[in-house]
């Protein structure tokens, strides 16, 4: 899933001297969440916990069988990898986006200000309530999700995800199956810090030579994204099989203020 | 219809200073008291207050330009604030019925274009100009009774500093320093023979609370001889109560952000950062969530006249002062009043050397041009901490909180003033002054210069500037080139017309960095990861930045020359 996100990009400028504002509207950066993807990953844990029933999993928990609960991480990278947001597109590869971004790429940004986040839930067709998501960003636009440091960003509707199958553990419910709707990403703590030094040139220099890498302003004003949540398979709420998928579209509009070159 | 003011005109608006406060022990210098001068040379000036011009020469950090004269009339023009651009529309008006000063109008600004002109902004009046409590009185340019040094004062003013006594606690502080807050302090004095009062606090809706007080007697008063009759015995307090001790961490977390044992990296276990320093400010007007205390001071002060001549004088004084539960400052010194010139040209000079000794946990000036600014985030060169701690914690120390004060060496350090001030003819004709200040000390980023201008030259132009440095590191910190410690506050004002006037203001000084609600990271490179290396990544974010203004106004109306 490598490929350049494109953008809906609304950019005004104005000689004002230092930190020209540039409006940025990304609002299709796109995320999916497969619950089918997680049938084998819950098939597992079953057989590893002696409750797989025989014949493997069947599309309805069996009522004469134990009630069992079981977590599984759920991750929008095991589709493959995570998802690249390049706002300095190569224009030997991607002219069309490198004109998008121009302005702004057109000076160094000294600083930016989110105006929106939001994660969109665009189309879901899971057979159950959406749990808590969490939003993750990590430096390198090819992160390996399963390497590297990843950031928590934020939280879809601000809850933690959590194990539902602890005692007394209730999970929230941001959508119920089917549902779509606009869901407001809640800031963790460190996570909008993040995203402005990610998305601003301010140390992207010093950042790529500490990597052991060489300058390349190409390089910069790019992050890996990638979301989680647990799927709680609890048989005694939701005897069926888990199905469907979900896709998440990330609204990010912001400011950022440019020193012209 | 509107009276000509009382006292001459320039006299009033100096009436109008909070910061022009008479020097504790200074002799009440009322309108009937005499000078000791032997009969003055036929060239000299005739009347006493020109032969030996006393009163303040300059009014450091002065924010804008009014017409010397009752006027009435409105202003209209662009403003261009940081990275918005706005529409001035100010209409006001000065009367001076008797001895009162009244100046009143109703500043608003619509705004034209928003982040750097990027679109139309709608003709929105600007919000951050009406949204505290202390923005309602920013409508009272001044309201004030009698003069300064006069036996009765009173004033409530939001365009002057206020000074202290010697400035030993409150020096030039410009409760105004901050582009988004607006505050309206008030100034009582009374003087007589024997001693007097004065009071001081700097938001008269009492939201911000930051007081000062002044009392001084004079026991040797009846005597003859002028140098043990000039013995002055001053008391001062101040205090801050709600000066904020530690930033925290948010509204919903009330932790204060250590400033020590920050690490970079994720905690393994729970996936959060081991930096502590992210911080969020408040939701409603973006400054930073804080921990306050309450912050008190008590001095005293002594000063005797050691030479009084015709046309200068030179008095000694010395003063101690403690913030309570904290450090202690002693200072010293010398200060002189010269006049020379004749009776059509009148050249005034004020000198003024002064030696300190102070306690770590001592600053003198503490409420300074800066406070307003400073109090959330003391910048100084060469953090021993992992954030930059409030004024407080830097000053103070916050042991609990990771600010621990480690040198406990007393400090010494100086403070030299001069200003120079020329008059047509009479005191009441200033046309021109200038001063400097330069003081330094061995304490972190003490060093603090300010040059001032006055320019009333012509009658149809005036104009004045302030060019302050403050918290520098050594005598070399204030040629550096990092600009964001430099405060710059001018005006200009000319008339084209008899009844249209040109002012312009540009000012260098401070703005909330982020809009409400938004996320700081307050850490720098000391917070280091388990290779020992600083991030790569994370800038510490200053909680304010320093921005510039410029105001172009055309004013309507019409000014009495009466």
């Amino acid at each position: 899933m490598r490929r350049l996100i494109g953008a809906m990009l609304a950019m005004e400028l104005a000689a004002c001297g230092a930190g020209v504002p540039v409006d940025v509207r990304v609002d299709n950066l796109e995320l999916t969440v497969s619950l089918d993807s997680a049938t084998e990953a819950l098939t597992e844990a079953l057989r590893m916990q002696g409750l797989l029933p025989p014949g493997g999993l069947p599309e309805t928990w069996p009522e004469a069988a134990p009630d069992v609960c079981v977590s599984v991480p759920l991750d929008t990278s095991d589709l493959g990898a995570a998802l690249p947001v390049d706002l300095t597109p190569d224009p030997a590869v991607d002219p069309e986006g490198a004109q998008l971004f121009a302005e702004l790429n057109g000076g160094l940004v000294e600083r930016m200000e989110i105006q929106e986040i939001a994660l969109a839930v665009q189309e879901n067709t899971l057979n159950r309530p959406l749990p808590p998501l969490v939003l993750l960003g990590a430096d390198a636009l090819d992160q390996d999700p399963a390497t590297g440091e990843w950031w928590t960003l934020g939280r879809l509707g601000g809850d933690p995800v959590l194990d539902g199958c602890q005692a007394g553990a209730t999970i929230p419910q941001l959508l119920g199956p089917g549902e779509t709707a606009e869901l407001p990403l809640v800031f963790a703590r460190g996570g909008e810090s993040f995203l402005l030094q990610q998305l601003a040139d301010e140390r992207c220099d010093e950042r790529q030579q500490a990597n052991g890498g060489t300058v390349n302003p190409l390089a910069c004003k790019e992050l890996a994204l990638r979301a989680r949540t647990t799927l709680v398979f609890d048989t005694a709420k939701w005897p069926a099989l888990p199905k469907g998928s979900l896709t998440l579209r990330l609204i990010i509009a912001a400011t950022f203020f440019v020193d012209p070159l | 219809m509107w009276s000509r003011p009382s006292l001459p005109v320039i006299v009033t608006l100096a009436a109008l200073v909070p910061g022009a406060v008479a020097r504790a022990g200074e002799p009440v210098e009322t309108e009937t008291e005499t000078e000791s001068a032997t009969a003055a040379a036929a060239a000299e000036p005739s009347r006493a207050e020109d032969r030996f011009v006393k009163g303040e020469l300059i009014h450091v950090g002065t924010r804008e330009l009014l017409s010397r004269y009752g006027h009435g009339g409105v202003r209209v023009g662009p403003h261009f604030l940081s990275r918005e651009l706005y529409l001035g529309i100010d209409p006001g008006f000065a009367i001076y019925p008797d001895r009162w000063g009244v100046s009143l109008h109703v500043p608003l600004n619509f705004r034209l274009a928003e982040a750097g002109f990027s679109a139309f902004g709608g003709f929105a009046v600007r919000t951050a100009d009406w949204d505290e409590p202390a923005d309602i009185a920013r409508v009272i340019r001044f309201v004030s009774y009698g003069r300064h040094e006069s036996s009765l004062y009173f004033s409530v003013s939001s365009l002057r500093p206020h000074t202290l006594g010697h400035g030993e606690l409150i020096r030039e502080y410009q409760p105004n320093i901050d582009l988004d807050r607006s505050m309206t302090g008030a100034v009582f004095e009374a003087y007589n023979r024997w001693g007097g009062v004065q009071l001081q606090l700097n938001d008269i809706t009492f939201t911000n609370r930051i007081f000062g007080a002044l009392g001084f007697v004079k026991p040797l008063g009846m005597l003859e001889d002028p140098r043990l009759s000039s013995l002055s015995l001053g008391f001062e307090y101040a205090g801050d109560l709600r000066a904020p001790r530690c930033v925290q961490v948010s509204e919903s977390d009330r932790r204060c952000v250590p400033g020590s044992g920050n690490a970079l990296g994720l905690d393994p276990a729970t996936g959060e950062p081991l930096d502590q320093t992210f911080v969020r400010t408040d939701l409603d007007l973006g400054r930073p969530v804080v921990e306050e205390t309450d912050l008190h001071a008590l001095g005293f002060s002594g000063e005797m006249r050691v030479y009084s001549g015709d046309r200068s004088d030179l008095k000694v004084f010395l003063t101690w002062h403690q913030f309570l539960t904290h450090g202690d400052g002693l200072a010293g010194g010398l200060s002189a009043r010269i006049t020379t010139g004749d009776a059509e040209s009148i050249h005034a000079f004020r000198l003024k050397g002064e030696y300190r000794n102070f306690a770590t946990d001592f600053l003198p000036g503490y409420f300074d041009t800066y406070y307003e600014v400073t109090k959330f985030q003391y910048r100084v060169p060469r953090s021993r901490y992992q954030i930059t701690p409030t004024k407080y914690q830097a000053v103070f120390g916050d042991p609990e909180n990771g600010f621990p004060i480690e040198d406990t060496a007393r400090r010494n350090g100086f403070r030299l003033e001069a200003s120079w001030a020329y008059f047509e003819r009479s005191r009441d004709n200033k046309k021109a002054s200038f001063g400097l200040a330069l003081e330094d000390s061995t304490a972190r980023g003490d060093t603090n210069f300010y040059a001032h201008f006055e320019l009333p030259f012509l009658g149809f132009v005036q104009a004045f500037g302030t060019f302050m440095r403050l918290n520098s590191d050594g005598l070399g910190g204030l040629f550096s080139h990092a600009a964001d410690d430099i405060v710059i506050l001018t005006g200009l004002r000319f008339q084209v017309l008899p009844i249209m006037f040109v002012n312009l203001s540009y000012t260098r000084s401070y703005q909330i960095v982020r809009s409400a609600g938004r996320e700081l990271h307050l850490g720098n490179d000391r917070i280091l990861d388990v290779a020992g290396q600083p991030s790569s990544f994370f800038v510490r974010d200053p909680i304010f930045e320093n921005i510039q203004t410029l105001l172009v106004d055309i004013e309507l109306g019409w000014e009495s020359r009466e």
